[in-house]
């Protein structure tokens, strides 16, 4: 296959300048494919290897600067991103650096295949945990209801921090985790778009053994990626609209098992103004294998609701926990705190969701008693928070 | 085959490949422009002229993936040069392997020896 005819104005490669050496190699396979170079003008460029032929290489080029490379590098921008620029060139170059033709073009007016797909970042590594994108007839570029924001950001929280609780638990660990831990419950944005609210999160970054002497570390890394496994065929399932019947989890899935996965799923699920989600990342790896996404929506979280109250968890005993008194210990990392002052008993821990944090910290820097309704679990010891209302509503 | 035919060429370093490469003896995957592919599809940065102040031992040899999923990543960056990938099992008397640092986790340079190319090794049925 030959290299494609170039309909674009010629520039001159002088006032471009030598691509070769090479400032910065940033991906290499069988030679340079991408990196950057100093130019003619005393600034850097960043050149992507868009094909070849025989002994021409045909590189899309881009001015740009340590900012852009540095958000290449770490995934906040994909190649895309780095080499759509106000001005951009084509030059075919010969392996000794030289460049024989060169064009002014527009990225868009390249052939699809001349150049990644938008969302393709610089190292595969670098792929999301979980990428979401919110759509609704409210949710428009300048004028999106903060509201939105919020329930995505607390839903993706919710149902990460349920896997992880899940994951520990699988192991034989729940309750408070213990201060190395915490870092799997700190989420940390990578990639935030607003036209259509589109948020990507990356995975908490797992320390190695030798820097971090836990040795719980290993197996519940282990165990998240078995639950990541479970989660996948919960959201494929959530998505697919012509199957009402329950998910099947594989023989070993106890209700139990099944019931923190829906819940996580059902953390992601729309309501309200968001219509409809798209869901991509490493965390649905048999969708993110075949790049794609998955979409879920309200008939969606429907679907899941129904199936969770169907769900009776034979191992455990719930009873209603309704009772008034202050929070102490509040834990944020891991969504727990202390309710103490409770005029029948003297403690008791609870959990609870994203979407319940502000009046929890509202009551908790105030110290003003509050009234919980919530799940108390015979098996956990703890009440997972349904309802928080100030004391005086009472 | 007979065994001095395991030879790499004169004009390599002695220490190329080096010490630590093993007899290549798994499936590897390779990423071409053409189906079916041509020797153009298997050039090494030597050959490219790559980088001549780079490792020249590490020039010579070529990039492949260990996982489907890896040469998948590659052709996902670089759609146009990398259209599609190519399977084969190398075995030892095809060459050596390293596993070297490369974009993706499964990179490893291989080496050939002298009288085959790439090309043959690529197209040899298993």
């Amino acid at each position: 296959m030959s290299l494609w005819d170039v309909n674009a104005p010629e520039y001159p490669p002088e006032l471009i300048g030598n691509v070769f050496p090479t400032d910065e190699m940033l991906f290499e396979y069988n030679g340079p494919l991408i990196f950057t170079f100093k130019t003619h003008w005393n600034g850097i460029a960043l050149a992507y290897l868009s094909d070849e032929e025989e002994n021409i290489l045909r590189y899309v080029i881009a001015p740009t600067c340590e900012s852009i490379v540095k958000r290449l590098k770490s995934g906040i921008i994909s190649i895309l991103d780095a080499l759509d620029q106000p001005m951009t060139w084509l030059a075919d170059i010969t392996t000794d650096g030289v460049i024989r033709r060169s064009w002014l073009i527009h990225i868009k007016d390249l052939p699809e295949d001349a150049i990644p797909k938008p969302d393709v970042l610089l190292y595969p590594h670098l792929e999301p945990l979980l990428t979401i994108k919110a759509n609704g007839r409210q949710i428009k570029d300048g004028d999106m209801p903060a509201q939105v924001i919020k329930q995505v950001v607390s839903g993706v929280e919710s149902a990460i921090k349920g896997l992880f609780d899940y994951a520990r638990s699988h192991h034989g660990r729940s309750g408070r985790p213990p201060d190395a831990l915490r870092f799997l419950y700190k989420l940390n944005t990578q990639q935030f778009t607003f036209g259509s609210l589109k948020m990507s999160f990356r995975e908490p970054e797992w320390p190695v053994q030798q820097e971090f002497d836990f040795p719980e570390h290993e197996a519940l890394k282990e165990a998240f990626s078995k639950v990541k496994e479970i989660f996948d065929k919960g959201i494929l399932w959530a998505a697919d609209n012509k199957n009402d019947a329950a998910p099947d989890f594989g023989e070993n899935t106890s209700p139990k098992d099944m019931k923190h996965i829906l819940k996580a799923v059902k953390e992601l699920t729309p309501y309200g103004d968001i219509e409809t989600v798209e869901l991509s990342g490493t965390i649905l790896e048999s969708i993110h294998q075949k790049h794609e996404s998955v979409h879920l929506t309200h008939e969606s979280r429907r679907k899941v609701s129904r199936i969770l109250r169907t769900i009776t968890d034979t191992d455990d005993e719930y009873s209603v926990f309704d009772k008034v008194g202050v929070i102490r210990e509040l834990d944020r990392d891991n969504h727990t705190f202390s309710l103490r002052e409770i005029t029948d008993m003297p403690e008791q821990q609870c959990s609870f969701s994203a979407e319940h944090i502000d009046p929890i910290l509202e009551a908790f820097n105030e110290e003003t008693r509050v009234h919980i309704v919530g799940q108390f679990s015979k098996e956990q010891q703890i009440v997972e928070v349904k309802i928080i209302l100030p004391n005086t509503v009472i | 085959m007979p065994k001095n035919d395991r030879q790499f060429p004169d004009d390599w370093s002695p220490n190329c490949p080096p010490e630590d490469a093993v007899d290549a003896d798994t499936e590897v995957f390779g990423c071409t422009k053409n189906n079916p592919p041509t020797s153009e599809d298997f050039k090494t940065a030597y050959d490219r002229g790559y980088k001549p102040e780079a490792d020249d031992c590490q020039r010579r040899g070529l990039s492949v993936s260990l996982t489907i999923e890896d040469a998948q990543e590659i052709c996902r960056r670089f759609p146009r040069p990398n259209k599609h990938i190519i399977l084969t099992r190398l075995a030892p008397e095809h060459g050596k392997l390293k596993k070297t640092d490369g974009p993706v986790s499964s990179h490893h340079t291989f080496w050939k020896f002298q009288h085959l190319s790439f090309l043959e090794i690529f197209l040899r049925k298993s």
